[in-house]
């Protein structure tokens, strides 16, 4: 097991040594978001009778720094030992795949968890968001960050070596956390606008358990159908939400027939 | 006795090219080993295989009787490999990176070995240097010492003197030959021939994902027959008395091969009598570069043939 904790403790040494970047950023951006979106909309939508928006919004904008960072981590790290070929001395040495699977995957969790956290910690300090049931918050957490950056982790372990400079996926990455992003994004979107689990897990919603689960269930099955990025999430999201099974399956069909072109249906759902 | 190494029947094909041909290859415990061959010969792909980096075509490899794929852990437990390209960790330094890589292998306490390579490799000053901040040369040093971290019964050196100075390539050849006292067997492989026939007791030379050679070092010197001398003569023709003996002649130079040292008088006789008079002469004693030469341009030819 030293083997492996080792491996975890380097992950988590990988991105807390420059922790200013990787952790204490996506916080200020997160908060940043939290300042526009609360001003401009704070007297003019109210998702749920009796919670202020910002209220409501808070829940959303940690899930989003969770996710955002769970996946970034996923994507910097591997793939830049990959390009840099410093992997070589993890492959060299005698840890077992699976060892290696898990220590990535707790170190992106980590990661997100802690900017998630951060996040929180800061809002608190301004507004009052009620925890009402710690164990399904942290469990969506740990699974939504869990399922995304694991669907990347395994299709990246999967490629062949040489196949490893894949420069589109750091762009990817680099991507991820752009303002671009974050307001074309349909995920951020329906996070931002449609009272979605998380808030009603923060809010002690009755309705949470099932739609919960099949959310992060279509999410975590995306994802290992190697659709992983945040972009695909417009479609993964509708999929959740779909009225009926027809209209999963049309949106299913839609998400890989047009799976290379996410990008721009992201921005037409915004836009239209 | 279990080999340290073991191949057998090993093929590697990457699409339409052949790295590796049915090699078959067994390295004894305690050998210090060659394994030499021009550019593209597939020296670092069989490294690569033993080392759990590429998978191969088809064959099998072992290491102390581990096979590499299926008995992965225990295989990559005994080899210490040192990776031909300059590859590092930014994020630590030198120390962090050894004390990391000895974690991989389940050694938690393993600071007195850690100390005593970061010694032997000259590293004592740059112990807590980020490894951003180091020269080539010192970056290499960190990468055998990675590589050696667990002991490995076994250690590979893919080209380790690329690239590094005189100080330190005798310094790590010093070391490398303490461990190969010591009982590790060492497979190196290198360009700088002179490096190879000085420190190892077997080569094998590989030619296009083939072995054309392998045998003691000595006994390939050996296989070299005859005495080559060469010469500056004035005025600068060759007698034509001369001429059978002659196999090179470029930029002034003319270099003779006879059978036996002996035959040198005759030569020097002949010269004497069409007046012919030696400006510079020199004794070229065959040596493993030779060797490779000749057996290089043998398969060559063979080929055309």
């Amino acid at each position: 097991m030293t083997g492996f904790y080792t491996l975890l403790h380097k992950e988590l040494l990988r991105f807390w040594k420059v922790s200013f970047q990787t952790v204490l950023a996506p916080v200020l951006t997160t908060l940043l978001y939290l300042l526009i979106f609360s001003h401009v909309l704070e007297d003019h939508v109210q998702a749920y009778p009796g919670v202020a928006y910002t209220v409501f919004l808070i829940p959303g904008l940690v899930m989003m720094a969770v996710l955002q960072n769970a996946f970034a981590n996923s994507s910097s790290s591997l793939i830049q030992s990959r390009v840099t070929g410093n992997i070589v001395f993890m492959l060299l040495s005698p840890l077992s795949y699976r060892e290696i699977f898990l220590a990535y995957v707790l170190a992106s969790i980590a990661r997100g968890l802690m900017v998630g956290l951060g996040v929180y910690l800061v809002t608190l300090g301004f507004f009052e968001v009620p925890l009402r049931s710690f164990p399904w918050v942290l469990l969506f957490a740990l699974l939504g960050s869990a399922a995304g950056c694991a669907g990347r982790y395994r299709r990246h372990l999967g490629r062949k070596i040489r196949s490893a400079c894949r420069i589109p996926e750091l762009h990817h990455s680099a991507t991820d956390v752009s303002v671009r992003r974050v307001l074309f994004n349909p995920l951020a979107a329906t996070v931002l606008a449609k009272p979605v689990p998380f808030q009603s897990v923060f809010l002690h919603d009755r309705r949470v358990s099932l739609r919960f689960l099949r959310r992060v269930g279509c999410f975590a099955l995306l994802q290992f159908c190697n659709c992983g990025d945040m972009l695909s999430g417009s479609i993964m999201a509708d999929i959740a939400n779909a009225e009926n099974r027809l209209q999963a399956a049309a949106l299913i069909f839609t998400f890989f027939a047009n799976r290379h072109k996410t990008d721009e249906i992201a921005c037409r759902t915004v836009f239209t | 006795m279990t080999p340290a190494i073991e191949i057998k029947q090993m093929h590697k094909r990457f699409g339409a090219v052949t790295a590796l041909e049915g090699i078959d290859l067994e390295i004894n415990p305690g050998e210090f080993f060659a394994l030499l061959g021009p550019n593209g010969a597939g020296k670092t792909t069989l490294i690569h295989i033993l080392a759990g980096l590429t998978l191969a075509s088809s064959g099998s490899a072992k290491v102390m009787g581990h096979d590499v794929v299926t008995g992965y852990r225990e295989a990559r437990r005994l080899l210490g490999v040192v990776p031909q390209e300059l590859v590092f960790d930014p994020f630590f330094t030198v120390r962090e990176t050894l004390v990391i890589q000895s974690g991989y292998y389940g050694l938690k306490k393993n600071d007195s070995w850690i100390d005593e390579i970061i010694h032997h490799l000259d590293l004592a000053d740059k112990a807590n240097t980020n490894m951003r901040a180091l020269s080539g040369g010192m970056k290499r040093r960190v990468l055998v010492a990675q590589a050696l971290v667990h002991k490995p019964p076994v250690i590979v050196l893919d080209e380790p003197t690329a690239g590094v100075d005189v100080e330190l390539r005798q310094a790590l050849w010093r070391f490398i030959k303490q461990l190969n006292r010591d009982g590790h067997t060492i497979v190196l492989t290198t360009h700088y021939l002179d490096e190879a026939e000085a420190l190892c007791n077997r080569v094998a030379m590989l030619k296009q994902g083939r072995v054309v050679a392998l045998d003691s070092t000595q006994n390939l010197i050996n296989s070299i027959s005859g005495v080559s001398v060469r010469l500056r003569l004035s005025p600068d023709t060759l007698p034509a008395a001369l001429q059978p003996l002659l196999s090179r002649h470029d930029e002034g130079y003319y270099v003779l091969t006879v059978k036996e040292y002996s035959e040198i008088e005759d030569v020097l006789a002949a010269l004497r009598r069409a007046q012919v008079q030696v400006l510079e002469m020199q004794l070229l004693q065959p040596d493993l570069e030779e060797v490779f030469v000749k057996i290089m341009g043998s398969t060559e030819s063979q080929e055309m043939a």
